[in-house]
């Protein structure tokens, strides 16, 4: 305690910050205690100090949590307009190098931090983990899980590969290795998905029923991750580094730019790639591409791999938003197929559609269905729209013919 | 391990949405409480707070530095209201030392529901009646939220001394009342409540 309280006068002590935390919050309360024990010559003064800021007290308003809520939807669209906009003007200037540093904070006590050192180096196995009616997961290089709760997570890495920011409101500090491209792993479930910001700044949107595997931070001389399922990437460029995703039938290489790419075991058909800015080159995969046949895709181009000749198609003036809009939220068909349309909404909402007697396959649907939306909702959108009707029963959907 | 409002501010500067949030959540109650003493109007003041974080994320990097957020808002606070009131008011730009400060005392909250208030209550209540709109405002940043001369002086344009002084021209005459009063007891109701806005 400080020496110069004992000769304090009432005025001294009510201006003091000290006395003051005391008085309102209870700060040093024992060593006030034991102040006042030792000094009692102080005492009174003490008591009219209190008296006097007692007095200066000043009662609040009250406000309500939904009011600042209210007021905090609004700051927090401002943000993302403000954002958006900023983000649109980077990707105009294309021939800069597309820096994304997003800065992963550990901030007291508001949100919490989980350290995590790595135990032990499970190996494990890419192809073996498969979504299915698991959570959404996080696999870091180590072989550490996260679950993933939200239906639309989130994911920052930041350059280092070490420290995480997962949905906003946490943050994973690593310390196991990630300086040889080891491998981490998103797994997203069939009715969920993902928007990840892999440590070189490249933006993966992973779509329900998809697996990425890629190195929490990249190292060498290309960036390689491996997709199973859909994902749309935004690759910041990086001419001395290609950034290559693999699938099970295709290499995409990719320099700087902005596609979507489905390779999966849902559509047992076709694998797709469609090129939404910049330039990439697809190959195949398997002992057969001896001669290394390369494709190379345009803006607007679709890519289709028949899986079973084993061909690839190109498509030119593809309407690119009927095949990106997923990660908005939506989904867009132009005269697809009543079959394609029960196929994605099958894979976003998790659930199985079953038809009795056969649809009559020459329905087509063009239109927008807003995937935030229940099921119940989309599913009336559709059968106000075509002939079909439907009922639903827990995870199952019977479709009819009307 | 926790960040220091530098740290915060420099990465809510560069855009990070996590350090807006946080400032937001962490900030907002006192904002609310300090902008409601100048126009009692809650509605207004949300607008008002909601108008501040327009501003700063507008500014973005171009923003000032600080060491203390909460004292860096309440002066932008202060600037926002001043100007929406001028506004409304249509006044000419005086400077925001003319606003008014609304902060009743517990005593005085009492004494107004005191039916028969003793000649000592009467004597403080009217002590504190007369303290100024700025010794208010002062008393309330320094004992509400636990500011320091320098930040007072800061955010009421006022000399460090000019404050300081009022402070205690102000507490000296509560002294004297108190004082009288603790000679010659009266039971008189001081309303205490640990909430504060530190």
């Amino acid at each position: 305690m400080k020496k110069e309280y004992s000769k304090y006068t009432v005025e001294d002590f009510v201006c003091n910050l000290n006395f003051i935390k005391w008085v309102k919050k209870g700060a040093d309360q024992k060593k006030w205690e034991a102040f006042i024990r030792e000094n009692s010559h102080q005492s009174k003064k003490i008591e009219t100090a209190k008296k006097i800021i007692k007095a200066l007290h000043t009662s609040e308003f009250p406000v309500g949590k939904d009011e600042v809520y209210a007021v905090w939807k609004n700051v927090e669209l401002f943000y993302k307009l403000r954002h958006q906009m900023d983000r649109k003007k980077r990707l105009i200037r294309f021939a800069r190098y597309a820096a994304v540093f997003l800065l992963a904070l550990s901030i007291g006590a508001a949100i919490p931090v989980i350290y995590f050192t790595s135990g032990n180096h499970k190996p494990y196995m890419v192809e073996s983990v498969i979504p299915g009616k698991h959570e959404a997961r996080l696999i870091l290089s180590g072989g550490e899980e996260f679950i993933l709760k939200k239906k639309q997570s989130e994911l920052q890495f930041d350059a280092s590969g070490r420290k995480i920011k997962v949905d906003q409101d946490s943050v994973i500090n690593y310390s196991g290795k990630v300086d040889q491209n080891e491998m981490a792993q998103i797994v997203i479930p069939f009715g969920s998905r993902s928007d990840i910001s892999l440590s070189d700044g490249t933006r993966v949107w992973l779509n329900a029923g998809s697996t990425l595997t890629f190195p929490q931070k990249f190292a060498g001389k290309s960036r390689k991750v491996i997709l199973k399922g859909e994902a749309y990437f935004e690759v910041t460029k990086n001419p001395e580094c290609p950034f290559i995703v693999s699938s099970d039938n295709l290499n995409v290489t990719v320099l700087g730019t902005e596609f979507n790419m489905r390779d999966d075991d849902f559509d047992d058909k076709f694998a797709e790639v469609v090129l939404v800015k910049g330039s990439v080159s697809l190959t195949k995969k398997g002992i057969f591409n001896l001669l290394g046949e390369e494709v190379h895709l345009k803006p607007n181009q679709k890519a289709v791999y028949s899986k079973s000749d084993k061909k690839t198609m190109v498509e030119s003036g593809i309407e690119t938003a009927y095949y990106t809009s997923w990660k908005e939220g939506f989904l867009e068909f132009d005269k697809e197929g009543i079959l394609t349309v029960f196929n994605r909404l099958s894979r976003f909402y998790n659930v199985q559609f079953i038809s009795e007697k056969s649809i009559t396959l020459n329905t087509k649907f063009s239109g927008k269905l807003d995937l935030e939306k229940p099921l119940d909702e989309v599913l009336k959108v559709i059968s106000d729209a075509a002939p079909v009707s439907y009922r639903i029963e827990g995870n199952k959907v019977f479709v009819n013919s009307k | 391990m926790k960040n220091t409002d530098l740290e915060i501010w420099e990465s809510f500067k560069k855009g990070d949405k996590s350090a807006l949030s946080f400032i937001y959540f962490q900030h907002f109650y006192p904002m609310f409480q300090y902008g409601i003493r100048f126009k009692d109007d809650p509605e207004f003041i949300k607008d008002c707070i909601q108008d501040v974080f327009f501003k700063l994320i507008k500014a973005g990097e171009n923003l000032g530095t600080t060491t203390n957020i909460r004292f860096y808002l309440f002066k932008v606070l202060k600037n926002v209201i001043y100007k929406k009131i001028a506004k409304e008011k249509k006044l000419e730009e005086l400077g925001s030392n003319h606003l008014k400060f609304e902060a009743l005392f517990a005593v005085e909250e009492d004494f107004s529901e005191n039916e028969n208030p003793t000649a000592k209550e009467t004597t403080l209540y009217q002590a504190l009646k007369n303290l100024s709109d700025r010794q208010r405002e002062i008393i309330y940043l320094r004992y509400e939220c636990g500011m320091d001369y320098a930040q007072i002086s800061d955010i009421m344009h006022m000399k460090n001394d000019s404050a300081r002084k009022l402070v205690f021209r102000a507490i000296k005459t509560l002294r004297k009342i108190i004082e009288d009063q603790l000679n010659f007891p009266v039971l008189f109701f001081l309303r205490f409540s640990p909430l504060s806005v530190f």
